[in-house]
């Protein structure tokens, strides 16, 4: 029965993907990476949500608690809320350089505001060393899922199956498709994990006697201890909340205006409303189940517990769309960046296929590391995602901070990735702050310290000083 | 910057990022359960809600007029290179 209800989930995930290319002109590749820059609100919210929350959510929110109590749980939920606020600040603004440049990728808008080749490479690669491990995470994430769920495919099929579903998905009609599936990902999603929270409460009788019971055998994991702990708790924080900003840029680029945009990120915090059934669950895992292998299990193990048969397939089939449709985006992205960035100058058909081929080729590399060597890029992921908060700055640059140059962003990067690769494998540990964080005050340092030498030549004025005021300004000026 | 409404970066920003961060550091070590629920989740939980609630007060309160009367504005402008 849950396998009935696993695969129908599925088929009906294609379905979504192939009627997305009805009337569309998915040819254009303007049409096929950002949507022509179209989407309404609801679909924006819909495609946001669904490159949010990965597999991630299910797998590694839960085993973090799991493993480590409170302080893993408070960052991970502190960061993706705050995360929210800055979108609100920020994102409107990278809309409008997308708008104002035809961008479609953040090295597309490096390149067009400062006319530079080689800030556009480094902050390409900056982006390729992220995308790896992070698709890695999603093919290791539903093997987990599906494993701990009791379906009985080895990991090999199930990343090779994965594969191929997530390049069906958007071979057709690119971002459209997640897009759609999003919309069944995201309720999916929402519904498995309140059905397991609102099981785990109830088996516990009640959600007192559930933190009752964890108090009884592990009182430190409700708890965020003083000292390094907290350190690192709020500066991760501080940092993933802006970090965010540079890994979900790419539906920002699909919204239909500046307005839509800002006013998504306004309800996008409600869907968080999910992670109390999650933190609950996670709880009942550690109260009933406390011997677990792999902490990374532990909803799983919740859910097998709790939910008779057909339910599971539910939870599987939102795990599954979870993990498959953050690949297709990331393929996507990544072939975006590829096609655009790294060869440049291509025509907007060779740009498509070089699109469709670089999917291909990175869906093929990244699962064939999980199956043969599996840890090697989840070892690499928290400096991953340290790499690509460096490329903030540039952000920055491009939206407020006139006085940064070319030069000055790119040796800032390069120092910033640098001070990563030194912080983290000399494991300096600098009074428990988040070793990312330190790195992107290197950055920020370097950046202002050579763009004081090399002095900004671009002609392109930042973002927001066509803002408000100014705008309305440069009207009065041109009517009168 | 013209593009910043100190007000609207007031509410936004500054309540939801002081709320969440000092609350955690403030209510991080407590063992007090407030509905069945340890502290310092149930106050991370609140500001989901209250979070939505900040960015629409920024929003309808200081935003909005200067969005929407940019985005009218600039028809305006793309109109008048036309002629």
């Amino acid at each position: 029965m849950a396998t009935i209800i696993f695969g129908m989930i599925i088929i009906a995930s294609l379905i979504l993907a192939f009627l997305a290319v009805r009337g569309r002109d998915v040819l254009n590749i303007e049409e096929y990476l950002v949507g022509g820059r179209a989407f309404t609100g609801v679909l924006l919210f819909f495609l946001a949500v669904g490159e949010i929350y990965s597999i991630g959510t299910m797998v590694g929110l839960p085993g973090g608690i799991y493993a480590e109590g409170a302080s893993y749980g408070i960052w991970f939920l502190g960061y993706i809320l705050l995360a929210y606020p800055v979108g609100y600040f920020l994102a409107p603004l990278i809309w409008r350089a997308g708008k104002r440049y035809g961008s479609m990728t953040v090295p597309d808008m490096f390149k067009s505001h400062y006319g530079s080749r080689s800030l556009e490479l480094v902050a390409a690669l900056t982006f390729f060393a992220f995308l790896l491990p992070w698709a890695q995470l999603q093919f290791a994430g539903l093997q987990v899922a599906l494993g701990a769920l009791g379906f009985n495919i080895s990991p090999t099929t199930a990343t090779a199956v994965a594969a191929v579903i997530a390049f069906a998905y958007i071979i057709l009609s690119g971002v459209r498709a997640p897009a759609n599936i999003s919309i069944l990902k995201d309720i999916l999603l929402f519904v498995a994990i309140v059905i397991i929270g609102v099981a785990a409460a109830t088996a516990a009788g009640g959600v007192s006697t559930l933190f009752g019971a964890v108090e009884q055998i592990n009182p430190s994991s409700l708890t965020i201890e003083g000292g390094q702990a907290m350190t690192f708790a709020l500066t991760t924080i501080v940092f993933q909340a802006l970090g965010f900003m540079t890994v979900t840029t790419a539906f920002i680029f699909t919204g239909r205006s500046e307005v839509t945009v800002k006013r998504t990120y306004i309800v996008m915090p409600l869907y968080m409303l999910m992670y109390p059934f999650l933190v609950f669950a996670a709880y009942y895992a550690l109260s009933t189940a406390p011997n677990l292998d792999q902490p990374n299990t532990a909803l799983f193990a919740a859910a097998v517990q709790l939910l008779p048969d057909w339910l599971i397939g539910l939870v599987a089939g939102a795990a599954a769309l979870s993990g498959l449709l953050i690949l297709a985006v990331l393929s996507l992205t990544l072939g975006a960046t590829l096609s655009r960035n790294i060869t440049p100058g291509l025509s907007d058909t060779s740009q498509r296929r070089l699109t469709q081929v670089t999917v291909a080729v990175y869906l093929i590399v990244t699962a064939a590391l999980t199956i043969l060597a599996p840890t090697l890029m989840l070892d690499l992921i928290a400096i991953a995602y340290y790499f690509v908060t460096q490329t903030l700055v540039g952000l920055f640059g491009v939206l407020f901070v006139r006085q940064f140059s070319a030069p000055g962003l790119v040796t800032g990067l390069i120092a910033g990735n640098v001070a990563v690769l030194v912080l983290h494998f000399s494991q300096t540990n600098i009074a428990g702050i988040n070793v990312g964080l330190i790195a992107l005050l290197v950055n920020f340092l370097v950046t202002i310290a050579v763009s004081a030498v090399a002095k900004n030549r671009s002609s392109h004025a930042p973002m927001a000083a066509f803002g408000r005021a100014e705008s309305r300004q440069q009207v009065e000026k041109s009517t009168t | 910057m013209s593009y910043f409404n100190p007000r609207s970066i007031l509410v936004g920003l500054v309540i939801p990022f002081v709320a969440v961060v000092g609350g955690v550091v403030l209510l991080g070590r407590s063992e007090f359960l407030v509905a069945g629920i340890p502290i310092v989740y149930f106050w991370v939980f609140l500001w989901f809600v209250l979070t939505s609630v900040c960015l629409a007060a920024s929003w309808y309160l200081f935003d909005r007029g200067d969005f929407e009367g940019e985005g009218a504005s600039e028809e305006r402008r793309e109109g008048e290179r036309e002629v």
